[in-house]
């Protein structure tokens, strides 16, 4: 009996969180549901073709695989074209990054100095790749609302190891999943725009299959095409090692 | 003469049966899961260290890969290394009847092994055939690094190591790996083309020589273990080989009188057991890459033995006394995408006992512009044979280079390798190899 108004309890109160109006919710919690959408899946694998423009147009196509688990662990391999074909990327955690080069078949531990630099040519740094979880590093402010989309500008924790002065993220106000980040430097200047487009539910997941990153400052862009995505593949923490990292992509 | 051409030829009519066979064989058994890849790169070095400029007899490369993964826990690669030189090796006129001598060419499987994960165990994986075994933490100067032979056939990238046949097996438990080796037999140093005299005194450059290498008995079959994990925020790796030098070490000299004196005639080289405990470790700080690695090398005892006539004279050639060689080093990508790498590395490769040990302090900046379509690099390094009399012997070396990548997977470098020194200093022994290097490199 005890238990069954523990259950009626709990759910009287996910149904009060669900319809709380969106209007009176803080920047915080707002925040916390954005980046609870966005690790809602215990893993995800996904490939997808990088293609990097040009101020002039001119194009320059990769194919990665992409894996994730939780927050924390990631695995990225290069698939194509050829000269980085093999080229892998680990994080096992914040300060711990490994690069594995099959040229040399060498793993190399990487400094996070590394963070603000482009990863492998593309308008994401190492920082936002690594990027999964705004709350841990971001303070958050809500601004009006545009278009139905929440508007907050998040500002680095004092603690916080990023290089960006604020960000300003626009979240859709009925599911959380953000579509439009702005990066800011330290100096105020608007330096990115991260747009997110096609957003779709694949698996009970809300997945953008498009994003775009535009450089302001250099008129460069990376479009990020989803190709292939699967969720909940039970991958282990045994996966995101550097055994792992060396093996060849099947 | 005529007989070393038609084995030429011989040896080339198997290179298209081989790729042939490959691709059937692969083709047929394992569908869609192989692949083929490789480079292609045209090299040109200009010699500029001695009185003139000259074209080196240097070597443009074509590597042949392929990778077959035939299921979840089996995965082979084997590749082709075919070296061609530009400059004919003809001396007489029947030479010109052979295309190998006008157009010289190397052909050797460079790496071949296969792969199998989980093998008895989950937590097991082993590696059988011809293979780069990477050892220690430092970039590329590493003193725990002596499984391969030492690749000296290009001066230019004097850290290269050349695959060699090998059994691994590396056991995974939580953090820590367990790595075991056996090399069946020693392959010695890759010395560069027409440059062996360089890793012989100038007296001694020249001699009629013959080279030892150890009995092919399991005896004197090659291993080495090594524990590698985390500790906090460090990486770090113990280590120990048993095994042999791979460069080899004078055991007889024969001196006969001439009108100048005493001169050699004759050399007799060998190569020393030897046993080598490693440790590094490598970790962050402040944004900083940094590590260290050491090595202890437990030599044998050499006496070599000079004849003079009838008579043999020993002297120790090589001490069994311990040295440690080391490397400290550092890297950080500064504000901008302006990368450094300094190195302090205490004995080179070719470098052994521990009063022959000289410092090497190596930097390198890199900075990509245009979209990462140019990329400059700044290398440079100060050798100092003694740090109480540094003016006597040091060198120096300078180490620019620019690489422009018009396309995906096309890479055109333009570099120089200068380098000079004081006599006794190792970068002075090799002033006559400053060259300027350009060189298009095609992967696919």
């Amino acid at each position: 009996m005890k238990r069954l108004l523990m259950v009626q309890f709990l759910s009287l109160l996910l149904g009060w969180w669900l319809i709380i109006p969106a209007h009176s919710q803080d920047a915080e919690t707002i925040l916390s549901r954005i980046d609870s959408v966005l690790n809602a899946p215990k893993d995800r694998v996904m490939v997808e073709k990088m293609i990097l423009i040009d101020k002039e147009g001119s194009q320059k196509i990769r194919r990665i695989k992409f894996y994730q688990k939780g927050s924390d662990l990631r695995l990225v391999r290069f698939l194509s074209p050829a000269e980085v074909r093999g080229v892998s990327f680990l994080r096992r955690a914040e300060d711990r990054l490994y690069l594995y080069l099959p040229a040399f078949r060498r793993i190399r531990r990487i400094a996070s100095s590394i963070k603000n630099e482009r990863f492998m040519g593309t308008d994401f740094t190492y920082e936002d790749m690594s990027q999964s979880e705004f709350s841990k590093d971001y303070f958050a402010e809500r601004l009006p609302d545009q278009d139905g989309l929440f508007v907050l500008q998040l500002t680095p924790r004092p603690d916080a190891d990023v290089s960006y002065g604020r960000l300003v993220v626009y979240a859709d106000s009925t599911n959380y999943v953000y579509r439009k980040v702005e990066y800011y430097d330290r100096e105020g200047r608007v330096q990115k725009e991260l747009i997110l487009s096609d957003i779709e539910r694949v698996d009970g997941y809300w997945v953008p299959k498009t994003m775009e990153m535009r450089d302001l400052s250099r008129n460069h862009k990376t479009l990020l095409e989803l190709l292939e995505v699967r969720f909940d593949q039970g991958l282990s923490n045994k996966f995101f090692t550097q055994r792992n990292l060396k093996r060849p992509e099947r | 003469m005529i007989g070393s051409g038609k084995k030429a030829k011989e040896r080339w009519a198997i290179v298209p049966a081989l790729l042939l066979l490959i691709l059937l064989i692969t083709d047929g058994l394992f569908g869609q899961s192989q692949r083929f890849s490789g480079f292609l790169q045209f090299d040109k070095r200009f010699r500029v260290g001695g009185d003139s400029t000259t074209i080196a007899d240097f070597y443009n490369r074509l590597r042949l890969e392929m990778q077959v993964q035939p299921g979840e826990k089996v995965y082979a690669f084997a590749s082709l290394d075919v070296r061609f030189y530009d400059l004919p090796r003809v001396r007489s006129l029947t030479g010109l009847e052979n295309l190998n001598r006008q157009y010289p060419t190397d052909l050797s499987v460079w790496e071949a092994y296969i792969d199998v994960y989980g093998f008895v165990l989950d937590n097991f994986d082993l590696r059988i055939g011809k293979q780069r075994l990477n050892w220690g933490t430092a970039d590329r100067l590493n003193p725990t690094d002596n499984l391969n032979p030492d690749d000296f056939s290009d001066l230019v990238n004097f850290a290269e190591k050349v695959p060699t046949w090998a059994v691994k097996g590396s056991y995974y438990v939580g953090d820590f790996t367990l790595t075991g080796v056996w090399l069946p037999t020693l392959t010695p140093i890759l010395l560069p083309h027409n440059s062996a005299g360089l890793f012989l005194s100038n007296e001694l450059a020249g001699v009629k020589d013959r080279l030892d290498l150890p009995a092919a008995t399991p005896r004197n079959s090659m291993f080495a273990l090594k524990v590698s994990g985390e500790l906090g925020n460090w990486d770090y790796s113990l280590s120990y080989f048993n095994g042999f030098d791979d460069i080899p070490v004078l055991r007889r000299m024969v001196l006969q009188p001439n009108s100048n004196g005493l001169v050699p005639t004759r050399l007799e080289l060998g190569f020393p057991r030897l046993q080598v405990v490693g440790l590094d470790v490598a970790t962050e700080l402040f944004g900083a890459g940094l590590w260290g690695e050491a090595a202890v090398f437990l030599p044998e005892k050499v006496i070599s033995v000079t004849q003079i006539g009838g008579t043999a004279y020993p002297s120790v050639e090589l001490d069994d006394r311990p040295y440690v060689k080391f490397t400290i080093g550092g890297d950080y990508t500064f504000p901008g995408g302006v990368y450094l790498n300094a190195q302090w590395m205490h004995g080179f490769f070719t470098e052994r006992g521990s009063e022959a040990l000289h410092d090497y302090l190596l930097a390198q900046l890199k900075k990509k512009y245009f979209d990462d379509v140019m990329e400059l690099a700044l290398g440079a390094g100060l050798e100092v044979a003694d740090w109480g009399t540094f003016r006597d012997r040091y060198g120096y070396g300078l180490f620019p280079e620019l690489i422009y990548r018009p396309a995906d997977n096309l890479a055109m470098t333009i570099g120089f390798f200068i380098v000079d020194g004081r006599d006794g200093s190792l970068f002075g022994a090799w002033r006559e190899t400053d060259q300027v290097y350009a060189r298009v490199k095609l992967v696919f």
